[in-house]
């Protein structure tokens, strides 16, 4: 009995009167099955035109397959997951306009392509797990969409009302209902298990990463740290990026660089003291929030050289849209060519300018005029107007009050080579900075690491 | 037997109807207020969602003052609005006007807090609004994340604390109001299972408000502490937790995407039955799938904290992917009753198919959200605001409009134009599709949600001008509907009490209905008690399968017919057309309410159950006998064949047909009683008065 009417309800058409009378209702029809198969052709259109690119993106160039020369040296540290020179591993050679399809843009291997419906091409081998995991997901999505659509399409066109008799009354079948109850539960208990091999895979974490680098996000910008204190690891051990071997603060709305080794294993631990932040590098295919209080960890092994583009995801406040960083991805050989050569010029720069010093009470007043000047959180300065005697040299006392961000006060424009910029005051820190003669004028003077951050200095 | 028949004596006096619209506690016109002033409000943040949508068209700043913070503070007030102020209210509206008519009842069960709840929304709209003229609105994003939002400064961030629990306090009033109206004032006969669908979702959607609206002022409250007396609740140097916030508000905030879809579940399944001349397929399963998905909400809060680093997430992830499947068997029942049946492309119609056509986007996006690794990738990106406007625009506003369409004639005694509703239609869908399609796009290639610049080399600028222009498509589609409702509102109130010959009690009473709602109610024994009054139940109203003996025995017998003969008198006892009149080919009718509900039988045809075969021209149009006979004895649903109308219905132009004031039909019916025997051809209606 239920099958009959399982077959009845699904198969058995109704009989079809042989005179039309509602052309209103088929006009309407029509009205619905054009727009709805407007959206089926923007979805279709848009698949095929996004499969091409991430499809030509996604290959391994000519030069993949052949793994840079000093990819394996660095892992010597037992790893977890398995040696670095069995990963692809691009040379640096990849003629970068390889699968740039945009006219007038110049692509690197591993950058964005133009949106699609795909993710940008991933470029660390986590980043391919994900990568994977999408394409199930996507591919499944895509085919019950094309059915249930083409359904509903389906039922518009076949079953507007051309007569005015009353349809079969069918209240529902148990098979039919019990059916379409069962297959979505199947995908779904398929995909889960999918998802739950793919998150055991990205978020595991090795005793014994090849780097660890700290990632130090604050309201609006970000600090990289290399050879850190080992008790950055717990939550309460984190103190202050400076501390670390080698440590970077990012300037202006482009941000710090990340110089990361292609091929090893890489820790990154994540610290906040403000607000949430997020760490997201979109051609990794992976964020982590950046949450006060506690360390987050990630792991990624680049695989591809490249420069990559991040970007804070939480929703920071004001200047959240400029909170930029860089990922450049280096053969591990240039990569202690690059720390070496970092670590030098940080010694260089410690040598030539004193720390900016702790003077207890802001300025000893030798060189003559003082300008205070101070800053109690990341938005804009206390005040916004300073003044300052012209043609004689003069100090700024900078009180960087804020408990979470450093900041400094630079000046545009106010050396022959350009803006006059002094050390940057870490956070509840005093600076005493010393500015060369200015001619009168106005000079707008800012924080280098918060370009948000403005004011006036009226020079007489 | 179901009876109402309070005539109660009103003594009217004078009132200013200003005064009247104020103080009323008649849950009609709540319900007005309510959907007005949510449209307002609609519109307001539809403003901001196009300053929004201008500045992000292009690379670099546009409208706003970067250092301003401006852009923070129109999207913050978009999204509040639009969930806050305009979804949650506006199916609050369509509920307070359409449940206690649904189940017959002659008000809320506390009127007057039901308009308290009014009152407190514009209230609280006001509070949250004020912000911008008093040296900033909130800034913090809907979700408002603590530390950031502990940290804001300005009035802003109170008033929005302060807003919101003025306006939670409302739902949950307006929650416990829908519980008790549901619980204890149904019309005899409607049992729990017999109750319209969109009843059932008002019902778990009120339960939702009372577990998660709670939960969310304790939330409010802690935020107010810490900005205000120096609390820590969510500052880790003061010992707090800078992701409590998130637990807390997810908590609320995931059922809360459940109450604002919901209801428009509810109107898709009230409106999809109707014009496919069919009942819903599967209701049992709707009901289960509805509660399961009420149940499941309170599950699968952390899906939106995958990237923190703190919560477990096969566990989130697994009862994330599990929702999707009460939701998709909604989906294969809503086409389910679309299958075989008569589809008529009203307005109503046309918004609902577009519902689950651009809703099914939004689920189908939910799987992706599901399964963590991916949602590492997509979470914060334009691909979720892709998804949240998929399933809150596509779902729950494509619902409010299908639900203006359907039930405007009932509210306000006149349909809207259906010209200017497809042009409205037609430039609302391809509009939502433009609009938020090229988002998805967007964050799957990195663009984060809530900046108010990117770079031009990011390449994003086309998708972002075509979202744009989706955008102003949106706001332009709004002109047609406002011109609509303002011709409209000007035309004689002439829809009739049943314009689309529709299944549930609100039609059974007059457009729009006396302020006691019923005079009289049709016996209730099955989900769609009025069409049982109009097609009988042996045209497959299943009452023989639910109804109680008592009931069965309570079938109106000839005494009770007789009684109510009087054209002019209302009856207390309206009726159901019993086998004896069937076979006689007679047309019971029911005056209930003056609604002028009918019996359409053809006046020759033969037993019950037995293909109609009238002896006039019109037969070759009648569909042949069903393949699956009726079988009365097992009391099963009966496949039996489909009726036809009025014959002589194939002469008249067909166009208005089924929107034809139902009075007409009765006229004709009626008529065609009495000239019993003549070939029904003959016996055409006039023009309505
Ligand atoms: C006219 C149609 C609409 C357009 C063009 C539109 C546009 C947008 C855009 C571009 C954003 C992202 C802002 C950003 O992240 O910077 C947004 C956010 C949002 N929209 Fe809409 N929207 C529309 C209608 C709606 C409706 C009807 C709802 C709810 C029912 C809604 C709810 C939201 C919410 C909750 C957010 C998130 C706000 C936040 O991030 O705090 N929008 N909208
Ligand atoms: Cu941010
Ligand atoms: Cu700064």
């Amino acid at each position: 009995m239920e099958l009959l009417r399982l077959k009845h309800a699904l198969f058995g058409l109704p009989p079809r009167p042989r005179r039309v009378r509602a052309r209103r209702h088929r006009a309407a029809a029509a009205l619905g099955g054009i727009a709805m198969s407007a959206l089926l052709a923007l979805l279709l259109a848009g698949t095929t035109m996004a499969v091409e690119p991430s499809a030509s993106a996604g290959e391994p160039s000519p030069s993949a397959a052949e793994p840079s020369p000093s990819a394996g040296e660095q892992s010597a540290s037992p790893s977890t997951r398995g040696s670095p020179a069995s990963s692809p591993v691009t040379s640096p050679s990849v003629s970068p306009d390889e699968s740039g399809d945009l006219p007038g843009q110049v692509l690197s291997p591993g950058e964005a392509a133009p949106p699609g419906f795909f993710p940008p091409a991933p470029v660390t081998e986590q980043g391919r797990d994900i990568n994977n995991l999408y394409s199930i997901v996507f591919w499944i999505a895509a085919a019950i969409f094309i059915f249930v659509e083409a359904l509903i399409l389906w039922a518009v066109l076949r079953y507007r009302r051309l007569d005015d008799t009353l349809p079969a009354q069918t209240h529902g079948n148990r098979i039919a209902e019990f059916i379409w109850t069962l297959i979505p539960a199947v995908i779904v208990v398929f995909l889960f298990v999918a998802s739950t091999t793919v998150i055991y895979r990205v978020e595991a974490k090795s005793e014994n990463p090849d780097l660890t680098v700290d990632v130090y996000g604050f309201q609006w910008q970000w600090s990289f740290g290399y050879d850190c204190p080992q008790e950055f690891g717990s939550a309460g051990g984190f103190t202050r990026v400076e501390d670390c071997g080698l440590s970077f603060t990012g300037q202006g709305a482009q941000g710090p660089e990340m110089v990361l080794p292609v091929g090893q294993l890489v820790q990154i631990r994540l610290h906040g003291s403000d607000v949430n932040h997020a760490f997201y590098v979109p051609q990794f295919l992976y964020k982590k929030d950046v949450i006060p209080g506690q360390v987050n960890r990630f792991e990624v092994r680049v695989e591809q050289p490249g420069t990559y583009t991040g970007q804070c995801a939480e929703f920071c406040g004001l200047a959240h849209a400029s909170m930029n960083f860089t990922v450049r991805a280096v053969p591990p050989s240039e990569y202690d060519a690059w720390k070496t050569q970092a670590e030098q010029e940080a010694e260089e720069r410690e040598n030539a300018t004193p720390p900016p010093s702790p003077s207890g009470d802001g300025g000893d007043g030798e060189t003559g005029a003082t300008v205070e000047i101070a800053a109690e959180n990341a938005s804009a300065f206390t005040a916004d107007q300073a003044e300052a005697p012209a043609d004689q040299p003069f100090s700024i006392a900078f009180d960087n009050r804020d408990p979470s961000a450093p900041h400094n006060v630079s000046i545009r424009g106010a050396t022959p080579e350009g803006d006059f910029v002094p050390p940057i005051a870490d956070p509840g820190q005093q600076a005493s900075y010393e500015v060369p003669p200015l001619a009168a004028g106005e000079y707008e003077f800012y924080c280098v690491v918060h370009p948000n951050m403005q004011g006036t200095l009226t020079v007489r | 037997m179901a009876t109402t028949a309070l005539t109660p004596r009103a003594i009217p006096y004078p009132r200013s109807r200003v005064y009247e619209w104020l103080t009323t506690t008649d849950h009609k016109k709540i319900g007005v207020l309510y959907i007005t002033s949510s449209f307002i409000f609609f519109l307001l943040a539809g403003i901001l969602a196009l300053f929004i949508r201008s500045e992000l068209a292009l690379p670099g700043s546009q409208i706003f003052d970067p250092t301003s913070g401006l852009y923070n503070q129109v999207f913050t007030m978009h999204g509040t609005t639009m969930i806050f102020l305009f979804v949650m209210p506006m199916l609050t509206g369509f509920g307070n006007y359409i449940v206690p008519l649904q189940i017959g009842a002659a008000d809320m069960a506390f009127p007057r807090i039901n308009a308290l709840s009014f009152w407190m929304i514009p209230l609280s709209g006001i509070l949250l609004f004020s912000g911008f003229f008093l040296g900033g609105a909130a800034a913090a994003g809907w979700t408002s994340y603590a530390p950031l939002s502990a940290r804001e400064v300005g009035p802003g961030q109170d008033l929005w604390i302060v807003g919101l629990i003025l306006n939670g306090t409302s739902s949950i009033l307006g929650g416990i109001n829908f519980i008790a109206t549901i619980f204890k004032l149904r019309a005899p006969g409607m049992t729990l299972m017999r109750m319209p669908l969109f009843v059932w979702n008002v019902l778990v959607t009120s339960l939702l408000l009372l577990f998660a609206v709670p939960v969310l002022t304790s939330a409010l409250i802690m935020l107010f502490i810490d900005r205000n007396y120096g609390g820590g609740f969510f500052n880790p140097a003061a010992g707090g937790n800078a992701i409590l916030w998130q637990h807390v508000f997810w908590f609320f905030g995931h059922p809360e995407v459940y109450i604002m879809i919901l209801p428009a579940f509810g109107i898709i399944s009230e409106v999809l039955p109707v014009f496919s001349r069919k009942p819903l397929f599967g209701y049992r399963a709707f009901v289960m799938a509805t509660v399961a998905i009420g149940a499941l909400g309170f599950g699968v809060w952390a899906h939106h904290m995958f990237t923190t680093g703190s919560v477990y997430l096969p566990f989130f992830a697994f009862t994330t992917f599990l929702i999707s499947v009460p939701t998709g068997v909604k989906m294969f029942n809503w086409i389910a009753t679309m299958w075989r049946g008569r589809l008529q492309f009203t307005t109503a119609m046309l918004f609902a198919v577009g519902f689950l056509a651009t809703f099914l986007i939004g689920g189908l996006d939910g799987a992706f959200a599901a399964a963590a690794p991916v949602d590492f990738h997509l979470q914060d990106t334009y691909w979720v605001v892709s998804h949240l406007h998929y399933v809150l625009f596509g779902g729950s506003a494509f619902g409010v409009f299908a639900a203006t369409y359907y039930w405007f004639p009932k509210i306000f005694g006149v349909r809207l134009d259906e010209g200017f509703g497809k042009i409205h239609f037609t430039l609302h869908f391809l509009g939502t599709q433009l609009a938020f399609f090229p988002m998805h796009l967007l964050g799957l290639d990195g663009m984060p949600r809530r900046i108010q610049d990117y770079s031009p080399a990011a390449g994003w600028q086309d998708m972002n001008v075509l979202s744009t222009i989706g955008a102003f498509m949106i706001a332009i589609s709004i002109l047609p509907f406002l011109w609509n409702v303002f011709i409209s509102l000007r035309k004689p109130r002439d829809a009739g009490d049943d314009p689309w010959d529709a299944f549930t009690l609100e039609w059974a009473t007059t457009s729009p209905p006396p302020p006691h709602n019923f005079d009289a109610l049709p016996p209730i024994r099955s989900e769609r008690p009025l069409f049982d009054l109009k097609y009988g139940e042996l045209m497959g109203g299943h009452a023989g399968q639910h109804a109680t003996p008592a009931e069965a025995a309570g079938y109106p017998t000839e005494a009770d017919r007789e009684a109510q003969s009087d054209p002019q008198g209302r009856a207390d006892l309206p009726t159901n057309p019993t086998v004896a009149d069937v076979e006689a080919g007679t047309t019971a009718r029911s005056e209930a309410g003056g609604s002028g509900v009918i019996v359409v039988r053809p006046a020759d045809s033969e037993a019950p159950g037995q293909p109609a075969a009238p002896a006039t021209e019109a037969a070759p149009e009648t569909p042949a006998a069903p393949e699956t006979p009726a079988t009365p004895e097992t009391g099963e649903p009966k496949l039996v064949p489909p009726v036809t109308h009025a014959p002589g219905e194939g002469e008249v132009t067909s166009a208005a047909d089924a929107s034809r004031p139902s009075a007409e039909v009765t006229e004709r019916v009626r008529r065609q009683a009495r000239q019993k025997g003549t070939p029904p051809s003959d016996a055409r209606p006039e023009e309505p008065r």
